[in-house]
């Protein structure tokens, strides 16, 4: 069987010291959320808990799959300062910028 | 800086993304008034994906055999961060459910659960089926 997830939408958001990712994610499951970085890849994904047995779909408009999204950061984001939170449906990722992409002053030495 | 939204989902792709499609939740497209019903023999479920939306936010009504939801949400940044990539809409719609009679109008329910509205609406006790016990003599 092939997993099947869907992908969720994104914003992104950067300040001077850090990137901003919210994710619509309704229906997921606390516990089930999982965000790693690996060879420069941010991967974060997530459960959905289905309806009871006993409930039988009458109309289904829409359907609800387990999340998944990969997003490539390169050398952007130091993996130690990410910050992960889920409201509202909605999965909010605070990642820290690492120091070799930070702006900084460069000292011009004027002989 | 102005991007257009071409522009913008390209940028989004070679900074950050590997060119997927985005399931706008939660049916791929820009509108977030997709239901799902379900029935039991007690009740009928109806569920929408409404992330991001408040309690605040969402007004379940019932009048006259007619269920009536109403939810918006404003996707806003504060000026002091800067977009790289946006594609969470905002959204403001009315949905109307005509219900059966054979419902329980004041024990109807609303909850709203990570990012999920349920209503709940139990059938009225005459509408349950009932096992008959059959005596064979």
């Amino acid at each position: 069987m092939t997993e099947k997830y869907l992908i969720p939408a994104v914003d992104i958001y950067e300040t001077e010291d850090k990137y901003i990712i919210l994710a619509d994610m309704p229906g997921a499951t606390k516990d089930s959320i999982e965000v790693s970085t690996e060879d420069e890849i941010l991967v974060f994904s997530a459960k959905v808990s289905e309806v009871d047995k006993e409930w039988k779909p009458l109309d289904t408009e829409f359907k609800l799959y387990d999340y998944k999204r990969e997003i490539r950061i390169g050398n952007k984001i130091d993996s130690d300062k990410i910050e992960a939170k889920y409201e509202n449906g909605v999965l909010t990722l605070e990642l820290g910028k690492s120091e070799q992409i930070k702006p900084r002053k460069i000292a011009v030495n004027i002989a | 800086m102005f991007l257009n939204p071409i522009m913008m989902k390209r940028f989004a792709d070679t900074m950050f993304g590997s060119g997927v499609q985005e399931n706008c939740c939660p049916c791929g497209e820009e509108s977030y008034n997709y239901a799902n019903i379900y029935e039991s023999d007690n009740g009928y479920i109806v569920k929408l994906a409404l992330p991001g939306v408040k309690n605040e936010d969402i007004d379940v009504n019932y009048s006259d055999g007619i269920l009536e939801i109403k939810a918006h949400r404003n996707v806003d940044v504060s000026d002091d961060v800067q977009k790289l990539y946006i594609n969470r809409k905002s959204f403001d719609f009315t949905r109307k459910f005509k219900l059966p009679n054979s419902i329980d109008v004041d024990k109807i329910e609303a909850k709203l659960e990570n990012g999920l509205l349920t209503i709940d609406i139990p059938k009225s006790e005459k509408a349950k089926p009932k096992t008959i016990e059959v005596k064979v003599k």
